[in-house]
């Protein structure tokens, strides 16, 4: 069980110490809005901000977008750049993803100071929403949520609620088995006894499928797509200065119109191009608006890169990127 | 006079309709989201409202404009009028979004009358659902503030409100009347009760809404703010994914293309979004709002500054589809506010 609290206490400490000495620019962070109860992307640039920060199962951003905005900065001309480190809090997930950016070049160790926290699990704001639906509207934005072992317990000033984690939890969570950061600077929590076993049974109704079907699952689900590339926008290894989605010249790889072979072409797309790199944080399927769901092809590819090439992402900076190395007894079926 | 239909004889109205050459469109599940798609038969009444609004019926993500033949270089343009068709039929329309098409309506007939929009306009009757409840999720929804109500008749040929087993149906306007007559038999008087029941439905939604804007000197606050710092704190956290554009009710903006095969073609307009560094780029290659600190400001003031100026009414109507949405918990009535605030 998770005491949020303690770890809150920590995580803002530790903020105001690098702050006050002046070993970082300022911390990405989390802070909980007033209006809503999900946590939400917070910038502390002073010591005596650094109360703000928040900690609990509604952290549910991948802050490490924000760092690659950062080391993308240019600076401008005849100022000298500030090189110094931003602190930055971050999930077991979310550090992975900074591994495979230290991996793939883009961010230098050196760049960033990570408080990296234990998690045992996030909650999808929309299932939240469902499971409030009996509290009073004017006290949802203030409700505080508690781990209690297999359940999460709500409580707000009526009767608190029990809500078994298996309702609430992200599908990232459910079948999650990093929960200890793996790159940090200061490790927040008690470690986490690890079962390390992923055997892909959420996406096995779907490799069951005849190709057929497969089709039909698909069409139903990206026909909804509104290409608002939210996906895009919100993960950290889509870095690419500029998008291929968003190029015009010479000519345009994707039309714009929203139907369903664009948008087929979109999707298979990127996710060819997060194919052995992706981490699974789970952040392109929760932030699409259309619940359409992406990560059931991350999985697809994170199963085959593991399964053909031995290849984990997000775990040692020391591996070779799957598409940057080549081993003679690489399965080749492909070629033929 | 109000007159009443009993739940179950939605459909049956829906398949009258339909016979009559009119096309219908409804709140539909599809792949877990509800959006307004052909019905075939009735509709739930507590619909959670649609993710995408239902202005896509009327306005889609994506219109042929016309076509083209190319031959060599000569182009032809296959330009046919925009003829009235068929009549169209929203059914469950929430009055928050019914508001919203009248922003769209002054908006597609103010400097130049968009064909496209207004053809399908003239042929819409809209049956709005009066709320029970806030419909957007974690309380959200704020159309009280912005002039609108659960119950709003704005936009709306008629509005159906649900007590229990019936709708109460109010007709507005000659479009609502020949619904009536078209149902016929499906609809009857209203009772004294019905309507009592109606008035007490409406009062409670009202106070359902627990998130309020004060909108009083937002104009003034924003004209003042313009080059106000705040506009970097608290768009530094914006992903720039556009979602909140997107899935506005009122927001209009289109981006044309020539979609290009072999020997044809055709132009093609699909929804953009300010919130796109590609929105503004000039061919020069300068980009008059650079950052997403300039694209969300541009979000503010086009709803509550420029809507006004321009058209007369405000571009927001508090269906809190932009709030609930937003990844990063970008909460525009707290921006509205604290750019009240920055002004001070």
């Amino acid at each position: 069980m998770t005491d949020y609290k303690a770890l809150e206490k920590q995580i803002q400490d530790q903020a105001r110490q690098w702050l006050e000495s002046g070993e970082v620019k300022y911390v990405i962070g989390f802070e909980k809005g007033d209006n809503s109860p999900v946590c939400r992307p917070v910038f502390i640039y002073k010591p005596e901000d650094a109360g703000k920060l928040a900690w609990g199962p509604l952290c549910n951003n991948n802050l490490t977008k924000y760092l690659v905005e950062e080391v993308q900065i240019k600076p401008k001309k005849g100022e000298e750049p500030d090189l110094r480190p931003v602190g930055i809090v971050v999930k077991p997930c979310d550090s992975k993803t900074i591994v495979e950016l230290m991996k793939e070049n883009i961010v230098p160790r050196e760049r960033v100071k990570i408080i990296g926290v234990i998690s045992e699990g996030t909650i999808n704001p929309k299932a939240l929403d469902k499971a409030l639906k009996d509290v009073p509207l004017d006290k949802i934005a203030g409700i505080q949520i508690l781990d209690g072992g297999d359940n999460f317990t709500i409580k707000y000033d009526g009767e608190p609620l029990s809500v078994p984690k298996d309702e609430l939890l992200n599908g990232k969570c459910k079948v999650c088995v990093v929960h200890n950061p793996v790159v940090y600077d200061i490790f927040v929590g008690d470690k986490v006894t690890q079962i390390d076993k992923d055997e892909f049974e959420d996406i096995a109704d779907l490799e069951a499928m005849s190709d057929e079907e497969r089709y039909e699952y698909w069409k139903e689900q990206l026909s909804k797509c509104i290409r608002c590339y939210a996906c895009r926008d919100t993960c950290p290894l889509c870095y690419c200065e500029e998008c291929v989605f968003d190029r015009t010249k010479p000519y345009n790889w994707n039309e714009k119109t929203v139907d369903l072979p664009e948008n087929f072409f979109y999707h298979m797309v990127r996710a060819m191009h997060l194919a052995g790199r992706c981490v699974d944080c789970g952040g392109c399927e929760r932030v699409c608006p259309m619940d359409i769901p992406i990560r059931k092809l991350n999985r697809f590819l994170l199963k085959r890169a593991k399964e053909r090439f031995k290849v984990v992402p997000g775990i040692n900076v020391e591996d070779k990127a799957m598409f940057g190395d080549y081993d003679i007894d690489d399965p080749g079926e492909g070629i033929k | 006079m109000a007159s009443i239909i009993n739940k179950d004889k939605v459909a049956e109205l829906v398949k009258k309709v339909s016979s009559s050459g009119c096309e219908v469109f409804g709140p539909v599940e599809n792949g877990g989201v509800t959006l307004f798609r052909n019905l075939d038969g009735g509709i739930p009444s507590d619909f959670t409202n649609s993710k995408k609004p239902p202005k896509e019926v009327l306005f889609p993500q994506t219109e042929t404009m016309f076509d083209f033949e190319i031959d060599g270089s000569k182009i032809t343009a296959l330009v046919e009028p925009v003829e009235a068709q068929t009549p169209i039929l929203m059914l469950g329309v929430r009055p928050c979004d019914a508001r919203a098409i009248q922003v769209l309506d002054a908006l597609f007939t103010w400097d130049y009358i968009d064909p496209y929009y207004v053809n399908k306009r003239d042929r819409a009757t809209i049956i709005g659902f009066s709320c029970t409840e806030p419909h957007m999720p974690l309380q959200s929804c704020f159309c009280t503030s912005v002039g609108g109500s659960p119950s709003s008749k704005d936009g709306l040929d008629m509005l159906w409100t649900d007590i229990g087993d019936r709708y109460l149906v109010e007709s507005f306007t000659d479009k609502g009347n020949k619904i009536l007559e078209t149902g016929g038999n499906l609809f009857a008087n209203a009772a004294k009760d019905d309507e009592k029941k109606t008035e007490d439905v409406k009062k409670l939604a009202e106070s359902k809404i627990v998130r309020k804007l004060d909108t009083e000197g937002i104009e003034k606050a924003l004209e003042a703010t313009f080059d106000h710092e705040y506009w970097d704190e608290f768009a530094r956290r914006c992903l720039g994914c556009g979602e909140c554009t997107l899935l506005c009710p009122t927001c209009h903006c289109f981006d044309i293309n020539d979609v290009i095969t072999r020997g044809k073609g055709k132009r093609e307009r699909t929804w953009d979004s300010c919130q796109y560094p590609y929105y503004t780029i000039h061919a020069s290659g300068h980009n008059p709002r650079p950052d997403k600190k300039h694209r969300q400001r541009n979000r503010v003031y086009h709803k509550f500054l420029y809507s006004n100026k321009n058209l007369d009414m405000l571009g927001c109507v508090g269906c809190g589809r932009c709030i609930s949405t937003c990844p990063v918990n970008i909460d525009i009535i707290e921006v509205v506010e604290g750019a009240k605030e920055a002004a001070k």
